[in-house]
């Protein structure tokens, strides 16, 4: 119950700092908000009365503290300002992609999961033989393949060759294969080294050794003995890669002009639509933030000496 | 009757091409109790690993092992022998899961109980038991399903010299015929009643334990039996004027006191040992002795303060030497006043009056073992000419001969007119290699 | 091992050749021929040419010296400032080291393209801008490592008996606590070269780095997309460069890491 308490904690300082450093990096940002803001609500060319009147409504005159104060302040309670491109609330504006997104990333989680543990095992039992190096190297390729190249290429061969699904995705179930296909080939790559690594490890512990004296073959050895020691660095860098999804979607989601957060913080940075920006970056720390809390804690549940 | 495990003409090859054995032959009848007595790199382990069927992949085995069913093992370590993440009932039922039977109703009770174990317990990890325990429960499941043959490596390295006793008279009670794998020769004739030598992949010499330990014939049994320290110690310390003198020293680190009272007078040439369990203080005694802090109460006489004057050996002797230096620049370090061609000849000579004469000075400590880089870390510490040396621990991981070849070179260092003092928790060590042993509890040292 | 040192720097001479001797060699990469657009390979254009009939190769040429040169400014800046910083922060101690190991958690706790993205966001899209944001988000690992290096320097057994042995200061940090902070540094800058590339030509291919008509790899891809269908050598040329950098990178760093 400490542990946990602490760990809250310490999560939250870290947002805290990363708050601190979104609002900040804003403050840096050249350019006038309230030009923006008139901008937004179809005043292309205002007058002085004018940015006055909308300076004195965002409170652009307070003092730093102040105006970081307040701002955080509305973060908490939901508010995170409105789109400079739009006028609509932020939260709205995350809210209507946030479904998208979440249906992307769960896919391709689901969709790694076998492939990971799949070349891991290959890994494992044949190691030193033609499995290890097959699985190797479907390890290196899966880290070396950036996600755009992938999905130009997914998109180029399975959508403009075979004809089959549609180029501008909607964001439904039947567009969601592809792009979640694209996204699930880095995390295969990325879980199946840590669980190799992992098993192979518990592998040659001399308990291993004990196990196989006693008549087990490899086999029994690996999901007896090597599955439960793979599950805690599998969870730590699974908890971590779902969460940092967010951030990995965008370019993803651009690929497949996919509605979804990560294609929405790109046009916002596009268009230099800060709020948005702000919004999008805070969701996704948060994201990865509670990704990390959930692994620690099954972590800790799994294993007795801790 | 036939034999538990009959071996004949074994050789093992490595992938590397490493020849670990030689042509082994050897018998264990049944209910018999050999011990495989042998230096690290002897080819011990790899027998044992043989006989266990654990050779590694691309090791190549020629000649013949027959045993009697398949045998029991008991590992070294009985921390390491457990999956952590598994009860130790789960632990001692694999015995038959893993031959493919289900345990029967209450066995693995049974055998705990046998070896008067709780049997509550088989419900906690191995992390709630005690390491002693650990390994009688370990016993108790390699004699699971009574095999012919039971292999042992290494059953008492990992525990407490009390506790080895109680787990060998439990092997004693639970295994048929023992084959017991140890670089421990005292061990070896306490337990077993006959004990064959390995040397570099050979069997050299095979007889009764008695009569190794009394009469050795073989030059590498009388190496073994030479590098025993012996059980008498204690030679007369040398008169002379204290070189170092420590009169009630303390120290603390905020509320913690590490030495509380410590007294202690060094003349050159003398060997003093420091004995004491881990946290009892010994560290922190000699830190202050070596002047690198100074004690917060008692008075402490240490002669010149010139730089060098006194030089560490450390428990990690791997880790005391700069893992990008070649071996050359590290012992000759101190010596910041010569040229390099000069330090490197110096450095060769001296490895030359080691025995490591055969080194490439341009090695790196990555390539050797940990009793040669404790013999660099010594030179080191000799080339800045010391009125003192300070050791701490400086035998631990080390295989006997090793060890022995250690504390004679230390002991060498003493009779060159320097003084040293070793700090170790390891009675044997510091008996044979002293001339004065005191006691260290809590921080207060008795003489 | 030797295998990964071997392909890995063949690899990296290659497109070392490929960024310096490009521009002796090959048409001007920025000028358009509207009479040979999106021409296949032929003997005068050996990748073909892209929808504005510039030559492919002259481009990938032009977008290896672009696309690795940024890679290697976010790398040597991200070390650069890593380097002093945590080496500040161990040899200061107290509210300093507090300051800055702070800093560098919350860094470590955010993904690096998540860090990368909030600063572009902020500055705006852009080159210069990205690799700025980029070497916000790699300096972290590096400071942390070399704090630990120094804060432990001082307790390490070999810098403990040369200290003894009456060695000076600054030799015993030249001699035994720098050479070994170097080999680690450089270990983790080449791991984190690979993912640059990838960052770098990625949020290109956004179009929040390299604006046209610069040639930088992920641009180049962005900019002939709509064109593959017909023309699918555009796709080869800007793909296989970043595979071959990123495989480049990833072998090397293997290699460094294997030595340690």
């Amino acid at each position: 119950m400490r542990r946990l308490l602490r760990l809250l904690a310490s999560a939250a300082g870290t947002l805290l700092a990363a708050s601190l450093l979104v609002w900040g990096l804003a403050e840096l940002s050249p350019g006038d908000p309230a030009r923006q803001v008139l901008l937004s609500r179809g005043v292309a060319v205002p007058v002085e009365t004018q940015i006055e009147a909308v300076r004195a409504e965002l409170g652009l005159g307070d003092a730093a503290p102040v105006r970081y104060a307040r701002w955080l302040g509305g973060a908490l309670t939901g508010d995170l300002g409105s789109s400079w491109r739009t006028g609509r609330p932020v939260t709205a504006e995350l809210g209507e992609r946030l479904p998208a997104t979440l249906r992307l990333c769960l896919t391709a989680v689901a969709l790694a999961i076998l492939p990971a543990f799949a070349l891991a095992f290959a890994g494992a039992l044949g190691r030193h033989r033609w499995p290890d190096a097959l699985s190797r190297g479907v390890m290196f390729a899966g880290a070396a393949v950036p996600s755009f190249l992938l999905g130009v290429a997914l998109l180029e061969i399975v959508v403009v060759r075979w004809g089959v699904g549609r180029v501008v995705a909607d964001g439904g179930w039947a567009d969601t294969p592809l792009p979640a296909a694209t996204l699930a080939a880095g995390i295969v790559a990325q879980w199946a080294r840590v669980t190799r690594g992992a098993l192979i490890d518990a592998a040659s512990a001399p308990f291993a050794d004990v196990s196989r004296a006693r008549g087990s073959g490899e086999l029994r050895v690996l999901l007896v003995h090597g599955l439960p020691h793979a599950a805690p660095p599998l969870l730590a860098v699974a908890g971590m890669t779902v969460g940092g999804l967010l951030a990995g979607a965008a370019v993803v989601e651009s690929v497949f002009t996919w509605p979804g957060v990560g294609r929405l913080l790109v046009e916002a940075i596009t268009a230099r639509d800060l709020p948005v920006v702000q919004g999008c970056v805070l969701a996704g720390v948060l994201a990865f933030l509670a990704g990390a809390v959930a692994a620690d804690l099954a972590t800790r549940a799994g294993d007795p000496r801790l | 009757m036939s034999p538990a495990l009959e071996v004949s003409g074994l050789s093992v090859t490595y992938r590397d091409g490493t020849r670990a054995l030689r042509g082994v032959s050897l018998t264990v009848e049944a209910g018999e109790r050999l011990a495989v007595v042998g230096a690290s790199g002897s080819g011990k382990s790899t027998l044992a690993r043989a006989v266990l069927g654990l050779l590694p992949r691309g090791a190549l085995a020629e000649g013949s092992i027959r045993t009697d069913g398949r045998p029991g093992y008991v590992a070294q370590d009985p921390f390491t022998a457990c999956d952590p993440l598994r009860t130790v009932g789960h632990h001692v039922r694999e015995a038959w899961r893993a031959a493919g039977l289900r345990a029967p109703q209450g066995a693995a009770e049974a055998a705990v109980a046998a070896l008067s174990l709780e049997v509550a317990a088989l419900a906690e990890h191995p992390h709630q038991w005690s390491g002693g325990m650990l390994q009688r429960a370990s016993i108790a499941a390699a004699g699971a399903l009574s095999p012919a043959l039971t292999v042992a490596d290494e059953p008492t390295s990992a525990l407490d010299a009390d506790l080895a006793d109680e787990v060998m008279a439990a092997l004693g009670r639970s295994a048929g015929a023992l084959l017991v794998i140890t670089h421990d020769l005292r061990l070896a004739a306490r337990w077993a009643s006959r004990v064959a030598v390995l040397c570099e992949g050979g069997v050299v010499e095979t007889g009764p334990a008695d009569r190794l330990l009394a009469d050795p014939r073989h030059p590498h049994t009388r190496a073994l039996v030479a590098a025993l320290p012996s059980a008498s110690g204690g030679r007369a310390a040398p008169q002379g004027p204290a070189l170092v003198e420590a009169r009630n020293l303390a120290r603390s680190y905020g509320a913690r006191a590490a030495v509380r009272d410590a007294s202690l007078a060094i003349g050159a040439g003398q060997v003093v040992g420091v004995h004491g369990r881990s946290g009892s203080g010994k560290s922190t005694l000699l830190r202050l002795l070596a002047g690198l802090e100074p004690p917060d109460a008692g008075t402490l006489r240490l002669p010149e303060r010139r730089p060098g004057w006194v030089m560490p050996v450390f428990q990690d002797a791997r880790a005391s030497l700069d893992p990008l230096w070649p071996i050359w620049r590290t012992i000759t370090e101190p010596l910041t006043g010569l040229r390099a061609a000069r330090r490197r000849a110096r450095a060769v000579e001296a490895l030359a009056s080691v025995g490591l004469g055969h080194l490439d000075p341009r090695t790196r400590p990555g390539r050797l073992s940990a009793g040669q880089c404790q013999r660099v870390a010594i030179l080191r510490a000799v080339m800045a000419a010391p009125a003192l040396v300070v050791a701490d621990e400086p035998t631990s991981g080390l295989d006997t001969v090793a060890a022995g070849r250690v504390a004679g070179l230390l002991r060498e260092v003493a009779e060159g007119g320097t003084a040293v003092v070793v700090v170790s928790h390891d009675l044997d060590l510091l008996g044979g290699l002293c001339d004065d042993v005191h006691e260290i509890r809590d921080g207060v040292m008795t003489p | 091992m030797r295998a990964s040192l071997l392909a890995g720097t063949a690899a990296a001479a290659l497109l070392a050749v490929l960024a310096l001797a490009g521009p002796l060699a090959l048409p001007d990469p920025d000028l358009p021929d509207y009479a040979a657009k999106l021409l296949p390979p032929s003997a005068a254009h050996p990748l073909g040419t892209d929808q504005l009939g510039r030559d492919v190769l002259a481009r990938l040429a032009s977008g290896a010296r672009v696309t690795l040169g940024a890679a290697l400014a976010v790398t040597t800046l991200g070390a650069a400032i890593g380097v002093v910083a945590g080496g500040v922060a161990g040899y200061a101690r107290g509210p300093v080291d507090a300051a800055i190991s702070r800093v560098v958690d919350v860094l470590l706790a955010v993904p690096s393209t998540l860090v990368a993205l909030a600063v572009v966001g902020a500055l705006g899209p852009g080159l210069v801008h990205l690799v700025l944001a980029m070497s916000v988000a790699a300096w972290a690992p590096v400071a942390r490592l070399t704090r630990s290096h120094v804060l432990t320097a001082a307790t390490r057994p070999d810098v403990v008996a040369a200290r003894m042995a009456g060695v000076g200061r600054g030799r015993v940090v030249l001699g035994h606590v720098l050479p070994g902070a170097f080999l680690r540094v450089l270990a983790v800058a080449a791991l984190g070269l690979g993912e640059t590339i990838i960052g770098l030509s990625g949020l290109s291919f956004l179009g929040l780095g390299a604006q046209p008509p610069t040639a930088e790899w992920g641009q180049m891809l962005a900019e002939s997309r709509y064109d593959l269908a017909s023309s699918p050598w555009l796709l080869a040329g800007p793909g296989v460069a970043i595979l071959v950098a990123v495989s480049a990178a990833g072998l090397l760093s293997d290699w460094l890491g294997e030595r340690l």
